[in-house]
């Protein structure tokens, strides 16, 4: 905790507020007079040049009717209940080397695991991309090669009826209406998300070998182990990758924008809030429009930040 | 010091390194570019075919022989990011001095915005023609279609915002080896008949001939429409001309009378040569791969140079990469259209469309807040003279746009064909009715679609968006209106005052143009209000 | 005794079917990698022919690699600026920052402290188009020095929240023995303060170095000049050509992971072990 002061030596200590100007002066000119500027320009008409014709509630108005916008929601709801689900695999990883007999290994293990996530995140990025890619990309040819693709066509034929899976065609992934979401969904198999990994495997150290002898005492068996034992402890981090996972996709778009381009796809299909805020100002110039969408992103995502703050606070 | 320690200091020392390289570089680079009298003009395009970064690359460097202390950067961006690129750039007012038109810059809104209108240099001759046929001729007579359409005149403004480079033409590129193979012969289909015959010859002996799969077509969502675009126009070509009455010979018609008729529901998509279109788009599309309306350019050409397609439908453009990646000899010809006497499609058709008004394109627009407005001017005129308009087509492997070039023998089966009837309308309207066509688009192609199903499925989203685009027009109708008024006020004011000489001759321009936008836009409002609906959004 | 070492042996007996798993996911992991490898020797044609298996040495193409180095060095000095300035830049300012909070508690801390902790809530979606207005009128666009400046402003907030935290905790006996000593402000940041948080210092420098390195959003809307790309930048260009030779791709891009993995190899241990260590302060 800091040390109170005597309001004498506050006033003898006057130079400390020079430490903080430059934090200050950054984080008010870069962080909040922006956002005072996109309050003030979602009332406008505005093409980033020097006129701007007011029109109140304009923006905000076409925002509750802007159709692309809320199909963009339902596209992001589907992609954080996925994402939620992906979060798993990273867990069990964790569990599995803990539950390691030896500490070499362990630790080999884990420095294998971060050689992965330094690859720069683009080039992963792009690499997913060429995985996809209906010529030359691996997804295709391994579909091919083990059988999978006549799964598909088979699939398509008499339960889905979409008519995109055909013999002898290679699969659009990102150029086909319906199969967007599914390429976004499978993109990063298998979903290990090494940070989440190591922040895992930190909080399962501090478990003592005790608590596992006294549960093989009890006979107690691997996976009532991990739901008694390991989860709870380390449910304190899950939730905190929960919280940024959540608003993290809610606002991301760059996934979308690489694979996909500014327009979401093939279909739209891949629009998401954020990037019909970007593709609103950066290719269609609507400036204040795109102020407007993100003021109503903000608020969004700001409410499920309390929310989720009020709720994880609770718990611990 | 531990191994750790020593580690950790190798690695720091490793940074510090090659930040300093860094510095030095992103230093030295920012002092050459300050402190010198050079002048730079820089354009930017989206055309990373093979061959057309030489080709602009050596007009640039032809250009600063002759202007030392000029240099001339050529900026080209990938086509998918263009868009982004080019109105973060205008917004942000570091455009480049000259930008190629394309995707995002054509509106009417941004023209107008940014772009400097050409129209009142493109009636004296160009000086770069000097010694050549074209020296006498007004700049914009020297181009193959007299630049009187779109790209580069716009008829909303007025006014004309592009200098082209090239002018293009749709046709069929075919693997002579494979055709030889499956028809048996070299002769080439000049009739919709003949070329179905063709297709279903493949279809039929394809793969017994060849020992796998050959599909007639290699379509794509952007190849596709090359070919089902030509024949929907050639099918409402009568159609077309009963609405446009006297106005024949205009390249570019009237489109807003085709869009009240059908507002008004006196034209329905049900028009029997309206669907007799869409039938023939259909059955086109038969002949090309299952689900090709999902798949890239890029995927159509792969399958047609791994020999896995007869033929696929391009522009001239890409003739370059097209003949440099396939391991088989090319061959070309026009996409066929049904003659009078095709007992199916016939009754619609005069006959075989003119390409005398295939637009020019390629084209650059003069950014209005150039720094080196006068300087990029001049560029644009010489990358327009005959002399490298020429160079640009022999490096290129594109068409020229300027009159009086050779064309060298591959290429001459890609000039325009003159000779022909005029060409009907694309049943796109708008944005709004251009993404209702599109999300139903299914229903009409693929195996199983139907021109019945397709129009029902239109219905009334169709009948909304067409309404919608209808508003859309209004309002940048009323807009040009809106800037074309200050303009004329203050080009009367001047003229009053006697101030700039040329302001008379400014103003009575203006108003001709000014009346012709309000009548238009006056019978857009009549046209809404009549129909019950409010003229803008 | 003999029940630790029954109980050791009967865990040793269940490892190797965790071993196949994790050894299974790892492999998964390092596919792309060895994708990356393999295919930077081929050209497209070798590629389409045998996509999985690496070519015969003797037919490798170098020149991918070539074509690789050149279009990723100039690139690359652009990106090493702009992060290792923006990190250095954020560090110490953020240090300084946390400093003012964690000594004393001075007044009006409480409400600058809230003003803070508001940003970290604050979704940065609504800024990008303000931002880039922002850097116009400053006359930033199209300058390396705005995507350095973002980056050192961008990084406040986490850093100064974390630092606050972590010079908390350090004992008040030592900065009131360095002040009795005469020492300023400065030099008790100097002497006490960053020996002590070596280590997190350490972790916020790597996380904030890669988020500039990674960066390509603002990069992508705020330059123009090809010359003044960020390698993020350069990639989406590079992947937006038209006919793709996918062997000087993929070269180009191990290339560009390559400084990434050269500095990973160097901190390693200390990435780690900071970020176990924040893990645990939760």
């Amino acid at each position: 905790m800091p040390a109170t002061l005597s309001p004498r030596k506050a006033l003898h200590e006057w130079q400390l507020y020079l430490f903080l100007v430059p934090s200050l002066v950054l984080v008010a000119t870069f962080m909040y007079f922006p956002a005072a500027s996109a309050i003030y320009h979602s009332f406008f008409d505005w093409q980033g040049g020097d006129a701007a014709r007011f029109t109140g509630l304009a923006n905000y108005r076409r925002v509750l009717n802007d159709v692309v916008l809320w199909r963009s929601f339902e596209t992001i709801g589907i992609l954080i209940i996925a994402n939620i689900i992906k979060l798993i695999p990273s867990i069990l990883l964790a569990v599995l080397i803990h539950r390691l007999g030896s500490e070499k290994w362990q630790y080999w293990y884990r420095v294998l695991l971060v050689l992965p996530m330094i690859v720069p995140g683009l080039v992963r990025l792009f690499i997913w991309k060429f995985f996809f890619d209906p010529n030359f990309g691996i997804l295709n040819k391994v579909l091919d090669f083990t059988g999978g693709k006549t799964l598909l066509i088979a699939l398509d034929h008499h339960f889905l009826r979409w008519g995109i899976f055909h013999a002898g065609v290679p699969v659009p992934w990102l150029s086909e209406s319906h199969l967007i979401v599914p390429s976004l969904i499978i993109w990063g198999f298998p979903w290990i998300g090494t940070v989440g990994v190591l922040i895992y495997l930190a909080g399962l150290q501090s478990i003592g070998t005790e608590v596992y002898e006294a549960a093989d005492l009890d006979g107690v068996n691997s996976f009532q182990k991990f739901i008694h034992i390991e989860l709870p402890l380390i449910m304190t981090q899950v939730r905190l990758s929960l919280v940024l996972l959540i608003i993290g996709t809610l606002q991301g778009f760059g996934l979308q924008f690489l694979l996909l381009g500014a327009n979401g796809g093939a279909g739209g299909s891949g629009m998401v809030p954020g990037l019909w805020m970007f593709n609103r100002a950066f290719s269609a110039g609507e400036f204040g429009y795109a102020c407007a969408l993100g003021m109503v992103l903000f608020i969004f995502i700001l409410a499920l930040t309390l929310l989720n703050n009020k709720y994880v606070r609770v718990e611990k | 010091m531990n191994r750790e320690k020593i580690m950790n200091l190798i690695g720091l020392t490793l940074l510090a390194a090659c930040f300093a390289m860094a510095l030095t570089r992103v230093f030295s680079r920012t002092a050459t570019h300050l402190g010198s009298d050079v002048v730079t003009i820089r354009f930017a395009h989206y055309q990373l075919e093979s061959g057309v970064r030489g080709a602009f690359d050596a007009i640039a460097r032809e250009y600063e022989k002759i202007h030392p202390g000029v240099v001339v950067e050529q900026m080209s961006i990938p086509e998918n990011v263009y868009p982004t690129w080019t109105v973060t750039q205008l917004a942000g007012g570091t455009a480049p001095d000259l930008i190629e038109y394309g995707p995002s810059t054509g509106s009417d809104e941004r023209l107008a915005r940014y772009f400097q209108p050409l129209t009142e240099w493109v009636g004296s001759p160009n000086p770069y023609n000097k010694g050549t046929s074209l020296e006498k001729t007004p700049w914009r007579q020297t181009f193959l279609d007299g630049l009187t359409g779109w790209p580069n005149y716009n008829t909303n403004l007025l006014e004309i915002y592009g200098m082209p480079n090239t002018v293009v033409t749709i046709r069929f590129f075919y693997n002579r080896d494979l055709y030889r193979k499956i028809t048996g012969n070299e002769t080439l289909p000049r009739t919709y008949q003949e070329f179905i015959e063709v297709c279903r010859k493949v279809e039929q002996d394809g793969e017994r001939i060849t020992g796998h799969k050959v599909v007639p077509i290699a379509g794509s969502k952007s190849n596709a429409p090359r070919i089902t675009e030509s024949l929907f126009c050639g099918q409402v070509q009568k159609l077309w001309a009963q609405y446009q009455g006297d106005d024949l010979r205009q390249a570019n018609g009237n489109e807003a009378v085709l869009r009240f008729a059908v507002l008004k529901h006196k034209l329905s998509l049900y028009d029997p040569a309206i669907q007799s279109a869409y039938q023939i788009t259909h059955d086109a599309g038969q002949y090309m791969q299952p689900g090709f309306m999902q798949l890239n350019r890029e995927d159509a050409v792969f399958t047609f140079t791994q020999g896995n397609a007869l033929m696929i439908a391009t522009g001239s453009y890409d003739t370059v990469s097209l003949t440099s990646q396939a391991p088989f000899e090319i061959g070309v010809f026009p996409v066929p259209s049904p003659t009078r006497d095709d007992p199916v499609y016939g009754k619609f058709v005069f006959g075989p469309a003119t390409e005398a008004g295939a637009p020019t394109q390629g084209s650059f627009l003069l950014y209005m807040e150039s720094k080196h407005k006068q300087q990029a001017l001049d560029f644009l005129r010489f990358m327009t003279s005959q002399k490298m308009n020429a160079l640009f087509a022999a490096k290129s492997g594109w068409l020229p746009a300027v009159i009086g070039v050779d064309v060298d023998e591959k290429m001459k089966p890609f000039m325009p064909e003159m000779d022909g009837y005029i060409n009907g309308f694309r049943p796109y309207w708008g944005a709004d009715t251009y993404r209702v066509i599109d999300n139903n688009q299914y229903l009409l192609l693929g195996s199983d679609g139907s021109v019945k199903k397709f129009l029902d499925a239109l219905g009334k989203d169709f009948d909304a968006a067409l309404v919608s685009d209808s508003q859309s027009v209004n309002k940048t109708s009323r807009n040009n209106l809106l800037r074309q008024d200050i303009a004329l006020a203050s080009y009367m004011q001047l003229s009053r005052q006697n101030a700039v000489p040329a302001a008379a001759k400014k103003v009575s321009e203006l108003n001709e143009i000014e009346t012709k936008l309000e009548l238009d836009l006056d019978d857009g409002i009549l046209e809404m209000n009549e129909l019950g609906f409010p003229p803008m959004k | 005794m003999t029940d630790g070492q029954t109980i050791a042996k009967g865990r040793k007996s269940a490892d190797w079917l965790k071993h196949l798993v994790i050894g299974g996911i790892l492999l998964i992991e390092m596919f792309p990698f060895y994708m990356m490898l393999q295919i930077s020797f081929k050209d497209n044609a070798m590629f389409n022919r045998s996509p999985w298996l690496p070519a015969w040495i003797t037919s490798w193409h170098w020149e991918n690699w070539i074509f690789g180095a050149r279009l990723v060095t100039p690139y690359l000095a652009n990106t090493v600026f702009i992060s290792v300035s923006a990190t250095v830049g954020s560090i110490v300012i953020a240090v300084m920052g946390a400093y003012f909070f964690a000594r004393y508690r001075m007044p009006f801390s409480g409400i600058l402290w809230s003003a803070f902790l508001v940003l970290m809530l604050m979704p940065g979606v609504a800024n990008i188009v303000p931002l880039f207005l922002l850097l116009k009128e400053m006359h930033l666009l199209n300058t390396l020095w705005a995507l350095v400046i973002l980056g050192v402003a961008g990084g406040q907030v986490f850093n100064i929240y974390v630092l606050r935290n972590f010079i908390e905790d350090i004992p008040k006996d030592l900065f009131e023995a360095a002040e009795i000593d005469g020492a300023s402000h400065f030099q008790q940041i100097m002497n006490v303060v960053i020996p002590l948080s070596g280590s997190i210092i350490g972790t916020l420098a790597i996380l904030t170095f890669l988020g500039s390195w990674n960066d390509f959003l603002m990069p992508l809307i705020v330059l123009r000049d090809r010359q003044l790309f960020p390698l993020g930048v350069g990639l989406i260009y590079l992947d937006g050509e038209p006919v793709k030779e996918w062997g000087r791709t993929m070269a180009t891009y191990f290339l560009a992971s390559l400084p990434l993995i050269i500095l990973f190899l160097f901190t390693m241990k200390l990435f780690v072990r900071g970020l176990s260590a924040g893990a645990i302060k939760g």
